[in-house]
């Protein structure tokens, strides 16, 4: 996991970078400053300046777009990372063409703002859900590494997100898998307070699905009915960030299921109610105690869903 | 807006080039050295203690007679086995000049008082009111306090609403050196007056000529800052960035307002409790990128000379010290009469 892989990081919700002021970010411990230029367009550049190493977070945003350090107002274009302006040079006396800070390539989607650092590039993964116009949208920063907080949301997604009126049980209902390149898996989920019996039968009336980028572990998550309608999606970026913690960005909304309880979900959507929030604080000693459970059949360190998972993956192609 | 001017032979780095070395400041004390820690005035009979390069120097009078010991005198008689090389029997060199304390910081055998700066925009008794001393704290090593005084072009930046813009007809910056000291002058024929001047000084001319001379004592941490306005005053600073971690530097400055009217004489001390803290808005990020092993070492323009001086001296002392050496070449008399170096009474 590394921001010199040919992947895309999600690093910063599309609101939180302005024109008014860069705001720095971190991907495993590279720092980075994302800006908007005088045409609003995203950059993405090293946020230490090659001068005295300032943070160029700490700087402006000229008028001509490019980014000026705030320590001795050396300026940088966002595209080539070049610097541009040193002041106080005499008319004619050029800045040297070898001067300036590695460019990140930057790119808006989904509401997010992505970077990636090299050229060969993998497309971004494509949404699983379309939007609606009312989305929620936030960050937190969390105390567990991307790896544990990936193998935390496979085993206990519970301790993590925040399910308006929606329990998820412990209860899979498919192992993790791959599907056209997601890791997918699913769990039982209840409306809180309606009966999980029919008689002695226990009834799934909700389906909890979380698919993984097996890559970045970029996921969308999503409550349906059996009928596959769609109750409420969360689509998570989730990017390592400094000293073991763990960047998550969340967008989340209700969709168009019908039933009463949809009805409610949408109508307090509506009123401003999230129906899906990552917790800001997480109960890490439940955390502790969570039992391995699915994510032992993600071998993390290759990404792939494990023995079982292949031959699910293997026997739904056949399919 | 007129340009600081380059100097042609100037060896030791020019646009695109770079120190002879990486450059780590703090990565070792620089020793056997006079540091001021604190000033005069704060020690008394009652003792109290500051932290230097991460040891503790307790302080106190004993019947009026200065001591500088390793640990609380309560324990010394206990303690005397683990006293430090940098001792004599738990006590270290001591000397007060300048309304400064100045402890040493090195083999006590090699403590001499011809090695202590010289001052002489300073009274040597330091009998100053208490208006013109202060303190205030950097985050970061005392070698990267050191390289933001001598920096021309950050006040542009960090401190425009004090000191102005660096507008004028001519500005002339020379550098000059020894081994153990680095003076940077800078000359403006009609810069424009900055705010504190007009505000506080009264100075109703739009433009000034100024010199600025800073004469630093390099592994003292000491920079003498003389300024001369015309029409104005003249600017006398002293400032003692006690190196007492890699994180951190207290400073502790005098500005020598005696000559100045008031309300200036009173206001201008003051300016440091403003400009410290925007200093220390770029140090304190800065310091920790200078224990990250880059790849790619710091770029300079022609406006970093000084800086770039200062820190192929340092890392000259450093190269001799790690070889054992802690003499002081002949070429520098620490404590010679520096009048001249500072330009003191001579117009600008
Ligand atoms: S540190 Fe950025 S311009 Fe000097």
């Amino acid at each position: 996991m590394s921001i010199q892989s040919s992947q895309w990081w999600a690093v910063a919700l599309a609101a939180e970078v302005t024109a008014a002021k860069p705001k720095g970010v971190s991907v495993d411990n590279e720092p980075i400053v994302l800006f908007r230029d005088q045409s609003g367009a995203i950059r993405a550049l090293e946020d230490r300046c090659p001068h005295r190493r300032m943070p160029l977070s700490l700087g402006r945003v000229r008028e001509d777009g490019l980014l000026q350090c705030g320590y001795h107002g050396w300026s940088f274009d966002g595209v080539t990372g070049q610097c541009k302006a040193i002041p106080n040079l005499l008319v004619g006396e050029k800045v040297p063409s070898t001067y300036g800070v590695f460019p990140y390539r930057a790119i808006e989607q989904n509401d997010f703002i992505y970077v990636a650092a090299g050229t060969a590039l993998q497309a971004l993964p494509p949404n699983l859900y379309a939007s609606p116009k009312k989305i929620f949208s936030g960050r937190h920063t969390v105390g567990l590494a991307h790896a544990e907080f990936i193998a935390a949301l496979m085993d206990g997604p519970q301790l993590l997100l925040d399910c308006a009126g929606i329990r998820i049980s412990d209860t899979l209902i498919a192992d993790p898998h791959l599907e056209d390149g997601w890791l997918v898996m699913e769990r039982a989920a209840f409306w809180l307070g309606q009966t999980q019996f029919d008689g002695f039968v226990r009834e799934y009336k909700l389906i909890f699905r979380l698919a993984i980028n097996p890559e970045t572990a970029e996921s969308w998550l999503s409550f349906t009915h059996p009928d596959s309608s769609v109750v409420a999606v969360a689509h998570l970026a989730i990017t390592p960030s400094t000293r073991g913690t763990t960047a998550i960005l969340w967008r989340s909304f209700a969709s168009t299921a019908a039933g009463v309880r949809s009805t409610l979900l949408r109508s307090a959507a509506a009123l401003g109610r999230a129906p899906i929030t990552v917790r800001a604080h997480i109960d890490m000693g439940a955390v502790a105690r969570l039992l391995v459970g699915p994510s032992e059949h993600w071998q993390r360190d290759n990404r792939e869903p494990g023995l079982y998972g292949t031959i699910l993956t293997k026997e739904r192609a056949r399919l | 807006m007129n340009a600081t001017q380059p100097r042609d032979n100037d060896s030791i780095v020019s646009n695109g080039r770079r120190p002879m070395r990486d450059w780590v400041p703090g990565r070792m004390p620089m020793r056997d050295a006079w540091i001021p820690i604190g000033h005069s005035i704060h020690i008394t009979d009652q003792i109290t203690w500051r932290p230097l390069h991460s040891l503790r120097y307790f302080l106190w009078r004993e019947q009026g007679v200065l001591k500088a010991a390793e640990f609380h005198p309560s324990e010394l008689a206990q303690k005397s086995a683990q006293v430090s090389a940098f001792t004599k029997n738990g006590f270290y060199p001591i000397i007060e000049r300048y309304g400064m304390i100045w402890v040493w910081y090195g083999n006590p055998a090699n403590a001499r008082e011809s090695l202590l700066p010289n001052l002489p925009h300073m009274p040597l008794d330091g009998n100053l009111p208490g208006y013109m001393r202060g303190q205030t704290r950097l985050h970061s090593c005392a070698e990267l306090a050191m390289e933001n005084l001598m920096d021309l072009t950050h006040s542009d930046f960090l401190h425009a609403d004090l000191l102005g813009d660096s507008i004028s007809d001519e500005d002339v910056v020379t550098v000059d050196s020894t081994s153990e000291t680095i003076t940077m002058v800078r000359t403006c024929r009609n810069k424009v007056a900055a705010p504190i001047m007009q505000k506080a000084a009264g100075i109703k001319a739009k433009t000034q000529n100024v010199r600025f001379t800073i004469h630093i004592y390099i592994r003292s941490h000491v920079a003498a800052i003389y300024s001369k306005f015309e029409p104005g005053l003249e600017v006398k600073l002293l400032h003692c960035s006690t190196p007492e971690t890699r994180n951190s530097n207290t400073v502790n400055f005098i500005q020598n307002t005696t000559d100045a009217r008031p309300p200036y004489r009173y206001i201008f001390p003051l300016a440091s409790y403003k400009i410290g803290p925007q200093d220390d808005f770029a140090l304190r990020p800065q310091g920790p990128r200078y224990f990250q092993e880059i790849e790619r070492r710091d770029l300079h323009s022609r406006f970093d000379v000084a800086s770039a001086r200062y820190r192929f001296l340092v890392e000259q002392i450093l190269e001799r010290q790690s070889r054992g050496d802690y003499s002081y070449e002949s070429d520098e008399i620490i404590s010679g009469d520096k009048s001249e170096v500072l330009g003191i009474g001579r117009p600008v």
